[in-house]
């Protein structure tokens, strides 16, 4: 009894040195990017994780009228917000219709969405930028939120799906019984039971698209009325010299909405990932 | 800053770009529509010094000839931004940049135009140096853009590091072979060097061509055969002897030309290749111990004094788009060349310029630094081949992965030529 009660006492103690080391090295770059932030060049090679000598809050403000930072973050928030709109509305019905079809064309259209996953986005680079030109979308916004839309579709679908499979058949043949047609039954039972899986597919996608760069550049350009926040952020850098200092300090600024999506999401997401080991 | 990962992509992109390029797609785009209008790509980031006073002077430019000029600034991606905006015939008009790797691609796959009848119609052809024209002209006669920035690319000495170590600034390997010795025992870094980018990769080709002349230096970058020169693998391996004798910066295979500058910079190294751009970084208290000189030299070698690059770096390439409007960028093109534009670059970022300047235009308090440079370092040195010219643009990344290889240690002269061969196909 003794013994086994010291084995727990010295495998909790182990567990949380684990964690805190997993946390601290978790932080760490996160506490290099911050006081970076707050260096020039100088500093930053001369003592890179020591406290500023000079608290160069300017890098801040530079930062945000180098590169005009504040069109590039509408910008963005603009494109992922609008392109997350559009992969609710279209990946909720079309996870709900995999989830429940039975017959082979359901199968079918599910495993062509995970052919999705098989090809890197830069392979398609050209296509891609074939169809802005075709559609006369080259260097627009609205072909971004495409091109977005249509790349995170496969994952949120075939995760969805997942979820919704999970979710008892009686529910939905007793709505069926009260009279109820199949959006409702999308709209009234079914979405607010997956909001978790719905919060998690929405965070990857806001993360995957707020932090995307090459199509944003490629398609999107340099130009300040279109492009992004991964577009501007760049920019600080020539084809000489880096100002590292600005560029962590806009890297700053621009990973705040990141955070606080994630804030916004945290609790339903973490509903969907303990969810399954509450089941059975 | 450039990432490997965001290399990689940058030169899949390239290449995938290029391939769209050359299929002819165009979408026929209107930027030539407003001929009071033109759009410049550059690199030039505001808050830098030439960024500046790019800036500046542009909003000079506009006021007085009444054409808006729309900058767009693409950073390091420049070319992909070009290209891909070219091949939806979006391009911008002018593009601001250097003639190395991409660039130099660009007339024969019909993205800019040459420039060769507009330098003498504009009345351009006595404004810039001789030399700059000449190493903006390609084989076949054509001028590809307007060449603008000029720099000296000296070795940088660090004379109070020197001091503290009681050696003397080195003229030839054995000296420095010696100096860097001295130097790590009195706790000092030597030779910084960014040895994973293109900073290392002009190091390297500055040593290798120690032995060769000017002809077989340019033979060899064009087309190869670096195995097969006896002379080119003298060079490579007075290289690999250079190396595993300690003179560059611990890890330096690891390094780019960012942290090469903030190690001198800081003073943690007393030597580093750099060109005359990093002027601006250069901190008040250091510019006294800052003295410029050339690359030592092995006795016997091709070269009778230490050696140094001078080139030039960013200018004006007119695209197809540009051509259509040609009467709004000639009027840019001869306002920048302009030896008053040119002063003020010189005078408020330290940039040199390849435009002739007088003397009496320039502001009356030129940096010493500055002065240094244009003065003093033409007259001690000698002036190795700049390989940018002569390397194909389109093997410039490889060549920069095989030098990157070449400084990690152990890695032998014949290995490195093999690997600089294996990239010219």
């Amino acid at each position: 009894m003794t013994g086994s009660r010291a084995l727990s006492i010295g495998t909790r103690t182990l567990s949380h040195v684990a964690v805190w080391f997993y946390a601290a090295l978790l932080l760490l770059p996160l506490y290099f990017l911050v006081v970076s932030s707050l260096k020039d060049n100088t500093e930053i090679y001369a003592d890179g994780f020591g406290l500023p000598p000079k608290w160069r809050w300017e890098n801040y403000v530079n930062a945000w009228n180098y590169v005009d930072l504040g069109h590039a973050l509408f910008n963005s928030a603009y494109v992922t917000v609008l392109s997350e709109i559009l992969i609710i509305v279209l990946a909720v019905p079309a996870a709900y219709g995999v989830a429940r079809s039975r017959g082979w064309i359901g199968k079918l259209v599910e495993r062509s969405l995970t052919l999705g996953f098989l090809i890197p986005g830069f392979a398609a680079l050209v296509p891609t930028v074939l169809l802005a030109i075709g559609l006369g979308l080259f260097r627009t916004r609205e072909f971004l939120i495409l091109d977005y839309v249509a790349g995170a579709m496969p994952l949120s679908v075939i995760l969805l799906a997942q979820y919704v499979r999970a979710l008892p058949h009686e529910l939905e043949e007793s709505a069926r019984v009260d009279g109820a047609n199949r959006l409702q039954i999308l709209w009234r039972i079914y979405l607010p039971l997956i909001m978790p899986a719905l919060a998690t597919v929405m965070l990857l996608n806001f993360i995957n698209i707020w932090n995307e760069y090459l199509i944003a550049l490629v398609i999107g350009g340099p130009s300040v009325d279109i492009r992004t926040a991964q577009v501007a952020l760049p920019t600080l850098v020539t084809n000489q010299a880096a100002q590292f200092g600005l560029l962590t300090a806009g890297t700053v600024i621009v990973l705040i909405p990141v955070y606080l999506c994630y804030l916004a999401l945290r609790k339903r997401m973490e509903n969907a990932l303990v969810s399954g080991a509450l089941k059975g | 800053m450039k990432t490997r990962a965001r290399a990689i992509l940058s030169v899949t992109a390239f290449g995938a770009v290029t391939a769209l390029t050359l299929t002819g797609c165009s979408g026929g785009g209107d930027s030539a529509s407003d001929a009071d209008t033109i759009t410049m790509l550059t690199a030039a980031a505001e808050g830098t010094p030439g960024g500046d006073v790019l800036r500046s002077v542009i909003a000079d430019f506009e006021a007085e000839s009444g054409i808006t000029v729309e900058l767009e600034v693409g950073g390091e991606d420049v070319p992909l931004v070009f290209e891909t905006a070219a091949a939806a015939g979006e391009a911008p008009d002018i593009v601001n940049i250097n003639a190395v790797r991409n660039p130099l691609t660009w007339i024969d796959a019909g993205l800019v135009v040459p420039v060769t009848d507009y330098l003498t119609d504009w009345g351009l052809a006595d404004s810039a140096l001789p030399a700059a024209i000449e190493e903006w002209t390609r084989d076949d006669g054509q001028l590809q853009g307007f060449p603008y920035e000029g720099y000296q690319w000296p070795i940088w000495y660090n004379t109070a590091l020197f001091e503290e170590a009681g050696v003397e600034i080195p003229t030839t390997t054995d000296e420095l072979i010696a100096a860097a010795a001295e130097l790590r025992a009195a706790g000092i870094q030597p030779f910084a060097i960014g040895g994973n980018d293109w900073s290392g990769q002009k190091l390297f080709l500055q040593i290798a061509q120690s032995y060769l002349d000017a002809d077989a230096a340019r033979a060899i970058f064009s087309e190869g055969g670096w195995c097969a020169s006896d002379d080119a693998m003298k060079g490579i391996e007075l290289f690999t002897e250079l190396r595993d004798a300690g003179v560059f910066v611990d890890n330096a295979e690891g390094l780019e030309a960012s942290s090469m500058s903030a190690a001198f910079m800081t003073g943690d190294a007393a030597m580093m290749s750099a060109g005359s751009w990093e002027l601006g970084n250069a901190p008040a208290e250091l510019a006294d111990s800052i003295q410029f000189g050339g690359l030592a030299v092995p006795s016997g070698g091709a070269f009778d004094a230490p050696t140094a690059y001078q080139g030039t770096a960013n200018g004006f390439w007119i695209s197809t788009n540009g051509a259509e409007k040609i009467d709004a960028v000639q009027k840019f093109i001869t306002y920048m060349y302009s030896p008053e534009v040119a002063a003020q670059f010189v005078d408020q970022a330290q940039i040199l310029t390849v435009i002739d300047v007088p003397a009496d235009q320039l502001g009356t308090e030129v940096s010493p630094l500055l002065a240094q440079l244009t003065s003093e370092l033409p007259t001690e040195v000698a002036y190795a081949l700049q390989p940018d010219r002569y390397v194909p643009g389109d093997i410039t990344e490889q060549q920069i992965r095989q030098t990157a290889l070449a400084f990690a240690p152990g890695t032998s002269a014949d290995s490195i030529c093999a690997g600089l061969d294996s990239i010219y196909g």
